[in-house]
């Protein structure tokens, strides 16, 4: 019975975790069409105007529409946080599936490697990110994909090889399959769950990873802006200009929950246990 | 060749790097007064209570001889003593430990005669022997003070008694009185107990002995330092405050919080913004914390790069010296012609940048004499407004036109577009790159910002001229000296970084140097004025005013361009004012 | 089991190695030079030779390493700072033991707040408090750290002026008696330890619920349940003990990132830790400071992880060793 609740009130959590992330991305993606301004024109006569009707959500100090600055913030947001999630998830899923399958000393040092690299200090990203010269956009992903694949390399291999011992598997491998055939088309489909629900894990935590690099003064180059660099601009005076900085981590806040119950519902979803 | 150590870097290193480090003011008009006394000084005045300062940057040491930092050096001051200290005129000088001096040129020396009863805060008697120490030490090629380009004119210092220090120069200069007290002066009987290579290491700069109007008592790593008053002190009147606590707060926010709720009493370097909240609410009466703002010693500049970085990185391969520069090094292809540094420079609305980053706190600069000095003349400078249409005219004139209408000037198919560095961390420079940025894009010109971390910026992209322009601001020392940033004697060093030459430039600047009189001296820095002014291998934007905040309860506060800290051993709070934290660390 | 314990340290060694090597080119590496601190232009080439030689520097990089290493591992030396000329050793151990006072705070709120809600839950499946805290767990997990850091100062500090919004203690906290001493450390913690602690509550909140559910439901709790056992022994003696048991793992991921997620705390809260003495190394380029710390950080990781390991056998005997199970 028991059971039963909690499937329905799971399937809720990710119905409202879609909701959520709908309504963000039509925000960002058509948001514009709501608005006359330009994100990067600025016109420092209205420089930190309060919100009002013809700025809803004030402005910056260079009067730029923060209304506006949000939709194209987002928009890199998603692309960072996305893109890192792609590449972290490609690189822990390949290093778990081979690990796993040939096993032996190949596994043992790869997982060793596995351990420095969750054992490294968070914050040399911020030295490699200041080391390497500042941010492009394309290095905040490199970087932030660079120190997050692990956790799911160590899912995919802890799912691997139980799969390795199951009937389908030996089946395959008596046919003679070789062994890409069988880890990509076989067992990869077979534990792909888990590995989706490890991204949507990753992608709130990238997303909160690259707010705070923001925070240190490390995230995109303005003029351009995430929602962690706005959030990051409201910083001289968060009480006195509350609306530059207060909307920005509203933005990231609900399409981290969106995230987070999206994880939920999935991981109900997926959940080898609660199958049984 | 001599020369003064009189321009440093914007060095805000440290935690500092995320916190919004700002500085500048209002009132356009208060460059003008010399000096700004908040009390006028009385008779009677009351000992006792605590002064709580807020900094964002914890002291690296507080041995005078490495440190570095505003933060070192502001409580260095209280704690340590020079020979002699200079005034607010920045030309004369009052007695420090020692009472008198006679200065002769002809002699080409000064003899300094010392307080008899000057001791060390650990009781030991202050002699001329420490004054001879001191020397030794800030010339010893391990040490590698900072400040050695003070010394470089003097040949020897000799003690001939316990209170006689005599200073020999090279040559005779108007400078020498400077050159000779520049320093603190060290205690002999600790630092010699360590070999000079391991003094960088010792325990002493952790636990300094001065013999200033404070004594140091705790350090409290990244937490607070903690002074206490000098109850031996060898001036006549003691100092009045019972201990001196600087608290280490290094977010912005945080300790501005602190300010407002009592727990600092003092902080510099506010954001305009913030300080213009403080001064409505001091004026309203709704606040015990009274604004204060004066012209500092920063102005900030846009550097072209006026060389072609390739040949730079050729001509320093292949060893080139000062005589090959004009053979090596060919000029920019955008910032090279002057017309276009002058056409880019009318393109720039100072005024809205001031407005818009300072608030107005801040005064426009279009030459190289900072306005606190005595050499400052506005009327040596040309002037560049403001006027983009004249500045299109003058690119237009050079081949700059959009000619395929997409809104970029280009020329043979090249359109106009170059990279802006800047500090990253320094919200302050990141906003007037972002401006700039913007106005430059209203004529057609495109930039793109780039915003790099002070080990890169300064110690590799600028030094090896990897760059095509730069905002970064300088800090101004008390004598004038132009020549580390535009002499080619200086071509291939670190902070002549935008490749000036012009012997015209050399030859004025040592006219200026050698000059025997200051009047003279006037002539040429004047004439350097106009000259750098016309030629703009910056873009000088304004000249920044300081905004600090400080509980009202302190009397007898002196401030001017020197900083906050001239005085502060006269400061004092009165009994009725009185807060529970002066209480509690009564002596 | 001893015999297990000393194998899985020695074989942390390797790892250990390799991560401080691997830190120490990145290090090394990264552009920027110390000795530009201390750029001047009246420096003469003499000048800038005694500094870098002041700091090492004028030595090929193997050989620096070389150096250290040799120090470390015979003298327990770091070396001395570059930006201060402090011990480095000396300088991790202080912001170690605010760290560690900050981190073990953060992690006992966290396992109270976690635990406690996380069974009353579990509990209460599908009552309006089970969704009132998953809601409100989701929303700590989402939060920015930062910006719940500054929301706190702004409500608590400078608003109602209730809690202070920086440092470890009052200027004055060695003026007070020893009780007023323990207040006044726990009103400046407890800002710091919410920022830092909710979003851990949240994680161990979604665990403990969804295992204690799990165990609830499973098999030999609906026998023990058929048998007529007492409820609240069943869940007391049972439930609770097999859904506390994943924690302990946990804790072995947890600790980790609770040391990296105190940097934005402890430079928001003016708190002398760990995190902000490696942000200030790492823009000084104070070698020395940053390997210290960084050495003292994989250490601390890699016996988390070791102690979670061995917690979890001692527990949970049905483990057991295999060797190609490095977790």
């Amino acid at each position: 019975m028991n059971n039963l609740h909690t499937k329905s009130k799971m399937g809720g959590s990710l119905r409202a975790g879609c909701g959520i992330l709908l309504f963000i991305l039509l925000f960002i993606l058509i948001g514009r069409l709501l608005t006359p301004y330009d994100h990067l024109s600025q016109n420092l006569a209205e420089a930190l105007e309060s919100p009002s009707r013809s700025h809803w959500l004030g402005t910056d100090h260079y009067g730029r529409d923060i209304f506006t600055r949000l939709i194209y913030g987002g928009q890199l947001t998603w692309i960072i946080a996305i893109f890192a999630t792609l590449i972290a998830i490609v690189i822990g899923t390949l290093v778990g599936l081979f690990t796993a399958w040939w096993g032996g000393w190949f596994d043992l040092i790869v997982m060793r490697l596995v351990d420095v690299a969750l054992a490294f200090p968070r914050i040399f990203i911020v030295l490699l990110v200041i080391g390497l010269g500042g941010s492009s956009i394309e290095l905040l992903i490199w970087l932030l994909a660079l120190f997050s694949w692990m956790e799911t390399a160590r899912i995919v291999r802890a799912e691997v090889s139980t799969h390795k011992n199951f009937a389908y598997v030996k089946a395959a491998r008596a046919s003679g399959l070789g062994t890409n055939r069988i880890l990509f088309r076989h067992i990869f489909p077979n534990i792909a769950g888990p590995v989706i629900v490890s991204a949507i894990l990753l992608i709130t935590n990238i997303i909160l990873v690259e707010s705070s690099l923001s925070f240190l003064g490390l995230g995109v180059q303005p003029p351009f802006a995430s929602w962690g660099t706005i959030l990051n601009e409201g910083k001289i005076d968060p009480l006195g200009n509350w609306w530059i900085s207060v909307p920005a981590g509203v933005c990231i806040l609900v399409t981290v929950a969106g995230f987070n119950l999206i994880g939920d519902g999935l991981r109900d979803l997926f959940d080898p246990y609660r199958l049984n | 060749m001599t020369f003064r150590n009189s321009l440093r870097l914007h060095w805000y290193y440290i935690p500092l790097i995320f916190f919004l480090v700002f500085f500048s003011c209002q009132n356009k008009n208060q460059h003008q007064i010399q000096q700004t006394a908040l009390y006028p000084p009385t008779e009677q005045t009351e000992d006792g209570g605590t002064l709580v300062v807020g900094i964002r940057t914890e002291p690296e040491t507080l041995n005078p001889l490495f440190a570095l930092s505003q933060s070192a050096r502001n409580v260095l001051g209280l704690i340590f003593g020079r020979l002699a200290d200079i005034n607010a005129d920045l030309e004369t000088f009052s007695p420090g430990i020692a009472k008198s001096w006679e200065v002769s040129s002809e002699k080409r020396q000064i003899v300094f005669h010392l307080h008899q009863n000057i001791h060390w805060h650990d009781g030991r008697p202050l002699t001329a022997e420490d004054v001879v120490f001191t020397y030794q030490m800030h010339i010893h090629p391990v040490i590698a003070w900072d400040g050695i380009s003070y010394k470089q004119n003097i040949s020897d210092v000799t003690a001939p008694d316990d209170s006689t220090v005599i200073f020999k120069f090279h040559h005779s200069n108007h400078t020498m009185l400077l050159d000779a007290v520049e320093g603190y002066i060290l205690p002999k009987h600790i630092l010699q107990q360590y070999p000079p290579e391991k003094l960088y290491t010792a325990g002493f700069n952790r636990r300094p002995i001065g013999s200033g109007p404070f004594i140091f008592v705790e350090w409290q790593d990244l937490q607070h330092i903690r002074l206490a008053k000098n109850e031996s002190y060898f001036k006549a009147t003691k100092p009045h405050l019972d201990c001196v606590i600087f608290r280490i707060v290094p977010d912005n926010f945080n300790l501005l919080n602190q300010l407002k709720s009592g727990e600092a009493d003092m902080v510099e370097g506010i954001h305009p913004k913030n300080f213009l909240a403080i001064q409505k609410s001091w004026e309203a009466g709704r606040s015990a914390i009274r604004p204060i703002s004066y012209l500092g010693r920063r102005y900030d500049f846009i550097g072209w790069n006026l060389i072609d970085p390739q040949s730079y990185a050729e001509a320093v391969a292949a060893g080139a010296t000062r005589a090959s520069i004009d053979s090596l090094i060919r000029p920019n292809k955008l910032f090279g012609n002057q017309k276009v540094r002058v056409a880019l420079t009318m393109a720039i609305d100072r005024q809205a940048i001031m407005n818009s980053v300072n608030f107005g706190m801040a005064v426009p600069l279009h030459g190289p004499v900072p306005p606190i000095l005595p050499s400052y003349n506005a009327d040596a400078n040309i002037v560049w407004e403001y006027n983009p249409g004249k500045s299109l005219d003058w690119l237009a004139e050079l081949g700059w036109k959009d000619h395929d209408g997409d809104k970029i000037l280009d020329r043979d198919g090249e359109p106009f577009q170059f990279e802006i560095l800047t500090e990253s961390g320094n919200l302050h420079w990141e906003q007037v790159a972002t401006i700039v940025q913007a106005q430059l894009a209203e004529i057609g010109i495109r930039t793109t910002l780039r915003f790099l971390e002070p080990a890169l910026l300064y110690g590799k992209r600028l030094p090896n001229r990897e760059f095509d322009a730069v905002i970064i601001g300088w800090t101004v020392g008390l004598t004038p000296d132009y020549a580390p940033l535009f002499h080619s004697d200086y071509f291939f060093t670190p902070f002549h970084f935008n490749g000036y030459y012009s012997p015209e430039f050399d030859r004025l600047d040592a006219l200026a140097k050698s000059a025997p009189t200051k009047a003279a001296a006037q002539r040429y820095y004047d004439k350097i004025a106009r000259l750098l002014s016309r030629e703009l291998p910056y873009t000088w934007l304004y000249y920044r005013m300081e905004c600090s905040a400080i509980h009202s309860r302190f009397k007898n506060i002196i401030f001017d361009k020197r900083g906050l800290y001239v005085n502060l051993e006269d400061w004092w709070i009165p009994q009725s004012e009185r807060l529970k934290i002066d209480r509690i660390f009564e002596n | 089991m001893l015999s297990v314990f000393l194998r899985r340290i020695l074989s942390l060694l390797p790892t250990l190695l390799i991560g401080i090597t691997l830190s120490f080119i990145i290090i090394h590496l990264a552009p920027g030079d110390p000795a530009n601190r201390f750029l001047n232009p009246n420096q003469t080439p003499e000048m800038q030779s005694s500094i870098r030689e002041r700091f090492g520097l004028d030595r090929s990089l193997p050989v620096q390493y070389g150096r250290w290493l040799k120090n470390v591992i015979f003298h327990l030396d770091f070396g001395y700072s570059f930006y201060s000329g402090k011990s480095s050793r000396a300088v991790i151990a202080v912001a170690l033991k605010s760290t560690a006072i900050l981190s073990f705070w953060a992690l006992v709120f966290a396992l109270i707040a976690g635990i406690s809600l996380g069974i009353l839950a579990a509990l209460k499946q599908n009552r309006f408090i089970d969704y009132f805290c998953n809601n409100l767990m989701i929303f700590f997990l989402s939060i920015p750290g930062f910006w719940l850091g500054l929301m706190l100062i702004g409500i608590f500090s400078i608003q109602l002026s209730w809690l202070p919004g920086a440092h470890l203690q009052s200027l004055y906290h060695h003026q007070l008696g020893p009780g007023a001493r323990f207040w006044d450390l726990a009103g400046h913690l407890i800002l710091p330890v919410i920022t830092l602690g909710l979003p851990l509550a949240a994680t161990f909140f979604k665990y403990i619920r969804s295992n204690m559910i799990e165990t609830l439901n499973s098999d030999y709790i609906l026998a023990a349940k058929a048998r007529g056992v007492n409820r609240s022994k069943i869940l007391w003696k049972y439930a609770l003990k097999n859904s506390l048991l994943p924690i302990i793992s946990l804790l072995g991921i947890v600790i980790p990132a609770l040391l990296s997620g105190a940097v934005i705390v402890e430079v928001l809260f003016a708190l002398p830790g760990v995190g902000r003495t490696m942000v200030t190394a790492v823009y000084s380029r104070d070698y020395p400071v940053l390997m210290a710390a960084v050495t003292f950080g994989f250490i601390a990781v890699l016996l988390c992880n070791l102690l979670a390991d061995i917690c979890y056998r001692i527990v949970d005997p049905r483990i057991q060793h295999s060797p190609g199970e490095i977790s």
